[in-house]
């Protein structure tokens, strides 16, 4: 590890406040008290180095070593949308357009259009719903995460979304996040917050993708809040260049009766770490999460989830997938928690990594803790290679070893798209990950 | 919570049976930690010069370190200079044999069913009795002698083996390890040493039996194992402690070596003193066991059930250096009352084709903790590597808690590794099938206890299997629901 040349807070800190002088005035008042509470609470907090146990498995000297400077409103910026982030729009659907990390108005489409969905910048759902402006500013100070406060200490505007109660749509909303790294190295902070109302019914589409080669500090922060008997399905993409460091955090709070799918395939990135939590707060609630990993070259993805079973009846699925090749290397880490009254949990974890590189390695980390005995809980790793079997029967019948391979591991792979509701969206993730298939192998 | 909690609650709360206090005379140290009463212990024990130095050099890097806290436990601060270091029967003549003992102590193992002298005749099972922080009495040195078998107390083995203590020591669990072993490695007092030579199977099984007697002592005993080419050997530990208010600490180093084709098994019954019902007093067990496979072929099997102890902290490990070497870990660990447990084991493949087995039992009774942690490493030199791991809890009663946290690395593309894991209750289903035809739903729960464990159980020799399943039987008496 590289010596590290400065105390990140002092760092971070000096940079706020250069950011602080440009932008206030021209943000929210909500957003700006919520800057300077945040970056306080950074301080205190202080950052991570790998002596950290939860901090151990991502190499975060980058993140402090390079001088990312915030990203501050471009009114006149013109983007060229790219490829893969193509690939899942809609010519119809809600669309919310980040550029390095401040959501754009100007470039979004946000329809009124029946189904009881807005789509909009948080700044103005502030101004008309109080539920948004207590999501934006819910601290849980026994669970301090220091990358989420640092969101809101460098947040300029974010997207909000919000379904009608008994009001919702199968067609998704976009929410489609570019960086430029225009000028140099960028930190850029997006923010997601969502409320879906009771019975109500949402799909999601987050799509992270850069525009060039620079180097980009990503720093995204999604709170959702799921209402009784609400539905969704919440489908990530990440396809970042490797200059990219990509650290999430998605918090899904879910009442009463709520169903909630994630669906997170890392396609991208140089060093990505995404932090799910799923609570499930509510009698009978149930999560179901999902990951497929791709990585290659020297990339490093950290899949860290936790699920607490907070009430009774609650049930939570999951299932990761890795296909590692070249020098990368997958950490997961699952922590599933059942607090002393959630009795009648059931929860199910499964993890399986798929190794195709003579140096790329994979870290499983189960976490169950347990405090009820009412209880079903299981959890099942796996780390291998395609079986050699396979792969000489397909050759025997003329097929090259390289596709034989791709055939093998997209196999391995495809059973994470089948989860997901939409057929259009399963084909489009389909073309992704066998491009990247022919790019790795 | 459900009808049948009652009965089974009860089943729990039998005493601990070893409790009692050998009255002797003792000799002891004053209470305290520094370089002056770690000379003290090794001028008592007659130890050569280098041996002074190696646990003055072990005590200045434990000054320099900082007290773990990472188990998944919660226990007040230990003061380390409130303890006595040594303790030890005043008895000046060196027992030569077992007639020799003072009667007192051989009535003690009597009472503790280890009857020293039977043993002898009967069972065929020799063993190394430390009391306190000395050994007593080893049985059947003579006849292992014939086959160069060396069983005897580590306080011996330094003075008549000089050069092969001197070789080994350490070299499994190096001095700065962790905190507690090299605490263990400044004031360790006494222990096991066998030697088992190239090419010989032990014949009989090995055994040490641990008793702690004195109050505000801690035990601190190091057992060093090294079986030569080819060679092979069972061994066994067991081990308790009278009933006390305080809390003792028990932090002992293992370390097992086997060579070219060398096959080690080491069994572990763990019965210290629990605690009462309230969760007072009790043994701290923080223990570093690690055993390495340095030659090809090799094997190393760890078994341990783990019944007693306020708290259980200890992964026993295996090094697979050599190619094609075996580590094996089986475990059944038990709490009950306010018991807490955080154990398991760690497999680091280095050599090629190496193979692991984990098979972990976790039963988790009254108000009590019982966590699985363990690691498996697959390095990248480790082709072919292999392992298989479960972990399963049980969990008695809706105040108890389990947690698993396996940790599961591989950095070799050729490796397999699988991992499985559950946890879950006695269910209110079995327990009625077996009372509707006419079995008790004390005896219900031992069948279904005992029925779970058993992967664990069959890998213990025989005589002690028996008395691991009665031992189960007594911890969760009283802790079932």
């Amino acid at each position: 590890m590289a010596p590290v040349t400065f105390e990140p807070v002092d760092a971070f800190t000096a940079r706020h406040r250069d950011f602080t002088r440009e932008v206030d005035g021209a943000t929210h008042p909500v957003i700006q008290a919520l800057r300077e509470s945040a970056i306080a609470r950074v301080s205190s907090i202080g950052f991570p180095t790998r002596k950290h146990e939860e901090w151990r498995t991502t190499d975060l000297t980058p993140v402090y070593a390079t001088p990312f400077s915030p990203a501050i409103p471009d009114p006149g910026s013109a983007v060229e949308i790219p490829l893969p982030a193509k690939l899942f729009l809609e010519a119809s659907s809600p669309l919310a357009v980040f550029v390095d990390g401040i959501f754009v108005t100007r470039l979004s489409r946000t329809p009124t259009d029946g189904h009881g969905v807005t789509v909009s910048a948080l700044s103005r759902m502030l101004d008309e719903s109080g539920d948004f402006r207590a999501l934006l500013e819910s601290y849980d100070e026994s669970r301090a995460d220091v990358f989420a406060e640092l969101n809101s200490a460098f947040l300029v505007d974010g997207a909000a979304v919000q379904v009608e109660d008994g009001k919702g749509s199968d067609r998704p909303v976009v929410l489609l996040h570019l960086s430029t790294a225009a000028g140099g190295p960028r930190h850029v902070s997006p923010r997601t917050a969502v409320i879906a109302g009771r019975g109500s019914r949402l799909r999601l589409v987050e799509i992270h993708a850069s525009l060039g080669d620079g180097r980009t500090f990503t720093n995204a922060r999604t709170d959702i809040s799921l209402h009784a008997e609400s539905t969704m399905e919440y489908v990530r993409v990440l396809v970042e260049n490797e200059g990219t460091i990509h650290i999430d955090r998605t918090s899904v709070l879910q009442e009463t009766e709520s169903t909630a799918a994630t669906h997170s395939f890392v396609f991208g990135g140089g060093t990505v770490r995404h932090n799910l939590v799923h609570t499930l707060d509510g009698e009978g609630a149930e999560a179901r999460l999902f990951g497929l990993v791709l990585a290659d070259g020297r990339r490093r993805v950290d899949n860290v989830t936790r699920i607490e079973h907070a009430r009774p009846s609650t049930r939570s699925f999951e299932r990761y997938k890795g296909i590692v090749a070249g020098e990368a290397r997958h950490s997961f880490t699952g922590r599933i928690v059942v607090r002393p009254d959630a009795a009648k949990t059931d929860a199910r974890q499964t993890i399986a990594n798929l190794l195709l590189g003579a140096r790329a390695s994979a870290e499983v980390k189960p976490q169950l803790e347990i405090l009820s005995d009412d209880v079903r809980c299981t959890h099942g790793a796996t780390v291998g290679r395609l079986d050699p079997d396979a792969l000489f029967y397909l050759r025997s019948r003329g097929i090259d070893a390289d596709e034989a391979q791709r055939i093998l591991t997209r196999a391995f792979a495809v059973e994470m798209l089948d989860e997901i509701g939409e057929e259009w969206m399963r084909r489009s993730l389909d073309t992704l990950l066998q491009d990247r298939l022919r790019r790795i192998l | 919570m459900n009808m049948e909690e009652k009965p089974l609650e009860q089943l729990v709360q039998q005493e601990y049976r070893y409790g009692f206090v050998t009255d002797i005379e003792t000799d002891v140290f004053p209470k305290g930690l520094n370089e002056k009463i770690i000379r003290m212990i090794s001028e008592r024990k007659e130890e050569p010069a280098w041996l002074t130095e190696w646990r003055l050099n072990a005590f200045r890097r434990w000054k320099e370190m900082e007290e773990p806290h990472w188990i998944n436990a919660v226990y007040p601060p230990i003061d380390y200079q409130d303890i006595r270091y040594y303790a030890a029967p005043r008895d000046r003549r060196k027992p030569r044999s077992i007639d020799e003992v003072q009667p007192e102590i051989l009535e003690t193992y009597e009472k503790l069913g280890i009857p020293l002298r039977e043993q002898e005749r009967l069972s065929g099972v020799a063993v190394d009795a430390v009391f306190d922080s000395v050994s007593v009495a080893t049985t059947f040195k003579e006849k292992l002698a014939e086959q160069g078998i060396i069983f005897c107390s580590f306080s011996e083995a330094v003075r008549e083996h000089p050069d092969l203590v001197r070789k080994y020591l350490g070299s499994v669990v190096p001095a700065s390890d962790n905190f507690f072993a090299a605490l263990n490695s400044a004031v360790f007092s006494d222990g096991s040493f066998i030697y088992v030579p190239k090419g010989v199977r032990c014949p009989m099984e090995l055994s040490t039996y641990f008793r702690i007697n004195s109050s505000e002592t801690g035990q601190f005993e190091r057992t060093l194992i090294i079986a030569d080419e080819g060679a092979s050997l069972s061994y066994l530990e067991g081990c308790t402690a009278p009933i006390r208010d305080e809390n003792q600490l028990h932090a002992a180093v293992v370390e097992l070596i086997a060579l070219d084709g060398a096959d080690i098994k080491y069994s572990t019954v763990q019965n210290w003193y629990p605690g009462d019902a309230e969760g007072r007093g009790g043994i701290y067990n923080f223990v570093t066991k690690r055993g390495l496979c340095a030659g090809r072929k090799s094997k190393i099997s760890w078994t341990q059930v783990e019944t007693g102890a306020s708290i259980t902290w200890k992964y026993p490990g295996c090094i697979l250096k050599g190619d094609e070497s075996v580590g094996e870990f089986y475990s059944v660990a038990v709490t009950n009352r306010h018991q807490q447990a955080d154990t398991g084991t760690k497999m680091i493949h280095i050599g090629k084709n190496t193979r692991s087995t984990i098979v972990s039992k976790g039963i988790s009774a009254g108000e009590s903790r019982n966590t699985y942690r363990g690691l498996v490493s697959i390095l990248p030199s480790a082709d072919g590597a292999r392992n298989f791991s479960r972990c399963d809890s049980m969990l008695i009663g809706d105040r108890s808690g389990a947690s698993t946290f396996p940790v599961i690395d591989v950095r070799n593309p050729t490796a397999q590794m699988e991992h499985e894991a559950s946890t879950s209750r006695i269910g209110e289903d079995q327990i009625f099938y077996c009372n509707q035809r006419g079995i008790s739903t004390e005896d219900a729960v031992a069948m279904i206890v005992n029925g779970f464990c058993k992967e664990v159980f069959r890998e213990l020799p025989m005589e002690f299997a028996v008395e691991a399943q009665k031992l189960l039987g007594v911890t969760l008496e009283g802790g079932v629901g």
